[in-house]
């Protein structure tokens, strides 16, 4: 079933590159895009609430909140979406990308890239330490350097360091991230066994222990 | 009565297109469209094709009366012939929404679950009579249902 999948995704990104080669389609369905995936976050974001209910959680007029889910007529200004983003929690990001990079936002149209949840301190933690932990090799030694379980623990959708880890051993605030705090943290050995990655899908009781990659100094 | 697509599951809509062979088909139609219709009709369709709950109104409406059981598909694509400095004086004068043209696509649940058939498109004008589409629409969906390789899986984009 994820291979029938992966096909028709991957179908999806070489018509829509071939469609994407001319100019005026290319910045149309940008525009397109956009206001289509905006109109389906604020529906997804209201949730069961009525448009009415949804607009006083986020200091708006019911007939803005309608607006605002309308394609053809949403064209909110970027302050009004960071005071939307600020009333439910979540964050917002504008900015210019090359297509490659827009590709693969509008590849991701699931449920949770629609209605993505509000902030989380410990997920928000947990993520931060996992990124820098991988980005410096701490973890490479636990799945090999170009194993994909270290893409994903890259990307911090896979493995998590175990919030034992985080609360005996590290206080994400109170850490420097420069070079030398993080080739301490990988040198100490004591701490190393510590350092539990858990998988989001595992039986329970299976840890996976991680360990410094060898060429470290 | 059939209601507004709702799933029951997490199955997402796919979309089919009526296609006899050869030509005739919406393809025809869409293929014949201005480079950002299509990309506005590739944006919406993709959008419906991800929405499990619920297809929003502003996007798909039910058909009563000439039009039953069909249903349409709603594009609205701005205009082009304006520069932004006439598009912004209108839209300050509150005509942006006349300053649409509308793009209408008829089609009907079906004839699979969780299918959408799309049977044909057309450029909505101004009091725009739904009856001669219509009535093309719902005999191509006859065609659909008797014989069900009429209309065979398309995608958007």
């Amino acid at each position: 079933m994820a291979n029938v999948l992966d096909h028709a995704i991957s179908h999806r990104l070489l018509r829509l590159a071939q469609k994407l080669r001319k100019k005026k389609y290319r910045h149309s369905y940008v525009s397109a895009h956009v206001r289509q995936f905006l109109a389906r976050q604020m529906r997804a974001l209201r949730g069961d609430d009525s448009q009415e209910e949804f607009g006083k959680r986020i200091g708006k007029a019911q007939n803005v909140v309608s607006r605002l889910e309308d394609p053809s007529r949403a064209s909110p200004n970027i302050s009004t979406l960071l005071e939307i983003a600020a009333k439910t929690d979540r964050a917002l990001i504008v900015r210019f990308v090359d297509f490659q990079t827009f590709l693969q936002f509008t590849d991701d149209q699931s449920e949770t890239a629609a209605a993505p949840p509000p902030y989380k301190e410990f997920e928000v933690d947990e993520f931060a330490w996992n990124t820098t932990l991988s980005k410096n090799g701490y973890m490479q030694g636990a799945f090999g350097a170009q194993s994909p379980q270290s893409k994903n623990l890259l990307l911090g959708s896979q493995y998590q360091v175990s919030s034992s880890f985080m609360k005996s051993n590290l206080d994400p605030l109170s850490q420097s991230d420069d070079e030398p705090t993080l080739r301490a943290i990988a040198k100490k050995p004591p701490n190393l066994p510590q350092l539990m990655l858990t998988q989001s899908e595992r039986p329970k009781g299976q840890l996976l222990t991680a360990e410094p990659p060898e060429t470290r100094q | 009565m059939a209601g507004r697509p709702v799933q029951k599951s997490n199955d997402l809509w796919r979309f089919k297109c009526y296609d006899p062979g050869g030509q005739g088909g919406i393809h025809d139609w869409y293929d014949n469209l201005p480079e950002d219709v299509q990309a506005e009709v590739d944006a919406a369709l993709e959008t419906l094709g991800n929405t499990r709950g619920e297809w929003p109104t502003v996007l798909h409406e039910r058909l009563r009366g000439a039009c039953y059981p069909l249903a349409e598909i709603k594009i609205e694509v701005d205009q082009d012939d304006l520069d932004d400095e006439a598009r912004d004086i209108r839209e300050g004068a509150g005509e942006s929404e006349d300053r649409k043209n509308h793009y209408r696509i008829l089609g009907f649940e079906g004839p699979g679950r969780r299918e959408f058939t799309l049977l044909c498109g057309f450029k909505k004008e101004n009091n725009s009579d739904y009856g001669p589409a219509c009535r093309s629409a719902k005999q191509r969906r006859e065609g659909v249902i008797k014989d069900g390789q009429r209309a065979r899986p398309c995608n958007f984009p």
